[in-house]
């Protein structure tokens, strides 16, 4: 250990010329010395402290607190019981036997390495560590300079002392400038000791010095960091604040447009509350009204008061209310808009008076600043219920009508296309509605026929048209059927014509019937007034002067006037006749008769006939208690056998018999005439249907079978005939045998 | 008296007769009578014809039939025809019409004019007093 007293005697004795070079040339480097005795007259040292200090107080409080003793006592630094490892640059062996015996003499345990070449002297740097350098100044081929050069050049900060001989002052200034820590004459080597043991404090010195300084460094470099680190910290907060005041002050504008706008949609809502058209009930999540809106005092008949904090469930019929809260409840589990009532279940509402009337109820969420309201807006659907009601029922009766009808309802679009096909028009057809729709009214079943387009067009154009009698085929049927209907057009929304409708019905019967009056008529007509032209042309003659001197003719033609005029009479009776019982206007008078003796009767009436004829009458009576009108039965029996008289040949028989059958009794009147061709058995029953024209002129009126027919049929019984030609025919009718219950003594005696 | 010679073609045998008498006492024609369709063609054929009356509703075959039958004959096809019918319904005459007969004759009709009808309806003229 070296004591500091002596350190202090050293540096009073340092040369005041190198003390001088020292203090300013590397302040990095201060002599130690210079903190004792001469630091007080070295303003320049005080005044810039060292690069790298961060400013002089922690340095000067450093140093003050800081006893130089205290420096001893870092490690790294050799002390006295270790020996001093020194490197020895010296190129003569004496003195450098001489500088370790100088060193050992004043106390130094030493080991030194002697080297005298350069080489030597950088190899052995780069192996050992040493305490201590000892360079000669003239060395062969280099220079103690130099050997100050390559330690410095290797970093190595270890204290170089030379030990020269002569040295001009000079060289000394530049040694000690190029970091020479001391020189020493070798003639004056007793003072080597001294510089080493003062180089060696100073290493000491300079060690303790640079931890302190790294402590400085650390420690203002932590400060330094931490003060980084705080004025970051304080950047970033004022960052945020300044972020924060933006962002309040944006939000308060906002707020405050929002809260200016809320008052303008508040006192617009207010208005629009006051003055919907239906009633508007707000709510809270509890079910009591929170507010009222002027039209549900109206609606419901009570006084806001009367309202407001009640459970909402007093505008709902008590029946509903379970299933009203129920909706509620649903409501609330999921607030959002929704309508009640405008599906399924219809809901009501209740009046004060406890009346009720079908709503929908617009439910949808209301925010408030406490809780989430609810808005219902009641909306009273009883005229709409009824309308749809009415409409549903209009349409469902139009459904029927169109679909029961027996008519055919059809309808077209603007293309001719039908649009609609009733099953009636599927009767007449003949044709499903599935082949119809969409199909052109020109095309399939073309009911118009030919001027079919030119009809529809003109319907299309707005006029209605009537078909009259109108030939149709229905599918697949080679048959003419006949309908008749109208056609009229069919306007939509704004009346423009948006197609056709037609309605039609198959007038097949009454075309026949029509017909067959038609030609009825044209043979009534004809029939008449065949014996009229007669008549009208003998009487016309006589009349017409040109027969006066004609007796004969004038006689002939009287005749034919008056065989007309019965045959006229006949006709008309027998026309009038028929018609009658046709039309049911005559009822048969219906009495006990014996069917024997109405046989024996018609033979009695008809037997002159027959004798003029040449015919025999044969009659074979059966004695059956009939329940018939008996001059009809007789008519009937007269007429047959008339017919058969006129048509059998001179000298053969018409016979008359009867015979029970079961319930019935059956007559029989045979012929043997011409006999009727098969195709006429079933016609000559029909009015003027006789076999052959010229059968009128037997005296005949045609109607005769027709009337049988009719008499027989309303009896209850049958007619007909059974014929071979040319070998006569046998005419048969039933009549029924058994009693007919009693009837009404005024039936009896009609007729 | 006028040499003319009419066919009358009708199954009804009074109105033959009336005919027959009221064409021979009017206007002094012979007339020739047929009461069936049969007998009639066969009588045009027969002798030469002024004109033929044609009844219309005949059994067999009708008066239609007959006229187109006389139409296809050479013999008889120049001869005019007149219908003779009580159809006198507005359909039944236009389709008489339509056959191209000479005339259409209703009936009843006045024996005192039906002369004087048939010559209008054929252009002839009828002689002075008759």
């Amino acid at each position: 250990m070296i004591d500091s007293d002596v350190e202090m005697i050293g540096a009073k004795n340092l040369p005041n010329a190198v003390g001088r070079l020292l203090g300013p040339a590397d302040p990095a480097h201060p002599v130690p010395g210079r903190r004792a005795g001469e630091e007080a007259r070295d303003s320049t040292y005080r005044g810039a402290p060292p690069a790298g200090e961060p400013g002089g107080h922690g340095f000067e409080g450093w140093r003050g607190a800081e006893a130089p003793g205290r420096m001893t006592t870092s490690a790294g630094i050799p002390t006295e019981r270790q020996p001093l490892h020194v490197l020895l640059i010296e190129n003569d062996p004496a003195d450098a036997e001489l500088v370790q015996a100088e060193l050992r003499r004043a106390g130094f345990e030493i080991v030194a390495d002697v080297v005298q070449e350069f080489r030597e002297f950088e190899a052995k740097l780069d192996d050992e560590s040493y305490d201590m350098v000892l360079a000669d100044y003239n060395l062969p081929g280099w220079n103690g300079l130099e050997a100050l050069a390559g330690l410095r050049q290797r970093g190595h900060d270890v204290p170089f002392i030379l030990v020269s001989g002569a040295l001009g002052e000079e060289v000394a200034v530049e040694c000690v400038k190029q970091g020479a820590w001391d020189y020493v004459l070798k003639d004056r080597l007793g003072r080597l000791p001294l510089a080493v043991r003062r180089a060696l404090d100073e290493k000491r010195w300079i060690a303790g010095r640079s931890r302190a300084e790294r402590e400085i460094r650390r420690l203002n470099e932590e400060l330094e960091r931490r003060v980084a680190e705080r004025t970051a910290q304080l950047e970033a907060a004022n960052r945020d604040l300044k972020l924060e005041i933006a962002e309040r002050e944006r939000a308060q504008a906002e707020q405050e447009r929002l809260l200016r706008q809320a008052e303008a949609i508040e006192a617009r809502f207010r208005g629009l509350l006051e003055s919907a058209p239906d009633p508007i009930v707000i709510m809270n999540p509890g079910g009591r009204i929170v507010l009222v809106n002027r039209r549900t005092e109206d609606v419901f008949g009570y006084q806001r008061d009367e309202l407001l904090g009640k459970p909402v469930e007093r505008l709902v019929p008590e029946r509903l209310r379970t299933r009203y809260r129920e909706e509620l409840s649903q409501y609330w589990s999921r607030p959002h808009k929704r309508l009640l009532g405008s599906s399924g279940a219809e809901l009501f509402a209740q009046r004060r008076d406890g009346s009720e009337f079908a709503v929908e109820i617009g439910l949808s969420p209301l925010e408030s600043q406490a809780e989430t309201l609810a808005i219902s807006i009641i909306h009273d659907v009883t005229r709409r219920k009824q309308s749809e009601e009415a409409l549903r029922l209009e349409k469902e009766f139009s459904e029927n009508l169109i679909n029961s009808s027996f008519e055919g309802i059809l309808a077209f679009d603007r293309q001719y296309r039908y649009t609609l096909w009733n099953p009636g028009m599927e009767r007449m057809s003949g044709l499903d509605k599935s082949q119809v729709l969409g199909q052109s009214a020109l095309e399939v079943f073309p009911f118009l026929g030919d001027s079919g387009g030119q009809l529809l067009s003109s319907v299309l154009e707005g006029k209605s048209a009537t078909i009259r009698d109108r030939p149709y085929r229905a599918g697949g049927s080679d048959r003419d059927r006949y309908f008749e209907g109208s056609l009229s057009p069919m306007q939509g929304r704004q009346g423009e014509i948006v197609g056709g409708l037609a309605i039609i019905r198959d007038i097949t019967e009454r075309h026949a019937v029509e017909a067959m009056k038609d030609e009825f008529i044209s043979v009534v007509s004809h029939e008449l007034r065949t014996p009229l032209t007669s008549i009208r042309g003998a009487l016309g003659l006589l009349a017409g002067d040109r027969l006066a001197h004609a007796p004969q003719a004038s006689r002939r033609m009287l005749e034919i006037a008056v065989a007309n005029t019965d045959r006229l009479v006949r006709l008309i009776n027998d026309i009038l006749d028929l018609e009658r019982m046709a039309s049911g206007r005559v009822t048969m008078a219906k009495r006990s008769c014996d069917a024997g003796e109405l046989m024996i009767q018609a033979t009695e009436l008809m037997r002159p006939m027959a004798e003029t004829a040449g015919v025999t009458l044969s009659v074979k009576p059966q004695t059956v208690e009939l329940w018939a009108d008996p001059d009809r039965i007789l008519q009937t029996l007269t007429n047959l056998l008339s017919n058969a008289i006129k048509f059998s040949p001179p000298s053969s028989t018409v016979r008359l018999d009867a015979a029970p059958e079961n319930d019935e009794i059956i007559f029989r009147v045979e012929d043997q005439g011409r006999g009727i061709p098969p195709d006429k058995l079933e016609s000559i029953f029909g009015r003027f249907q006789q076999v052959d024209a010229s059968d009128s002129r037997k005296g005949g009126t045609g109607l005769g079978l027709a009337i049988c027919r009719s008499i027989v049929r309303q009896h209850g019984g049958r007619i007909w005939v059974e014929s071979a030609l040319g070998q006569g025919s046998q005419f048969f009718f039933t009549l029924p045998l058994r009693h007919e219950t009693a009837r009404p003594a005024a039936d009896q005696t009609h007729g | 008296m006028d040499s003319r010679r009419l066919l009358i073609i009708d199954d009804e045998d009074d109105i033959r007769e009336v005919v027959k008498l009221a064409l021979e006492t009017t206007a002094g024609w012979t007339v020739v009578t047929a009461a069936s369709a049969v007998e009639g063609l066969r009588s045009a054929e027969a002798a030469p014809l002024d004109a033929i009356l044609l009844d219309v509703s005949m059994p067999e075959v009708d008066g239609p039939s007959v006229f187109e039958k006389l139409c296809r004959n050479p013999l008889t096809r120049r001869v005019p025809v007149l219908f003779l019918t009580a159809k006198v319904q507005a359909n039944d005459r236009r389709r008489l019409a339509a056959l191209g007969a000479a005339g259409v004759i209703p009936k009843p009709f006045d024996p005192m004019r039906l002369a004087a009808e048939i010559a209008e309806a054929l252009g002839w003229e009828l002689e002075e007093g008759c």
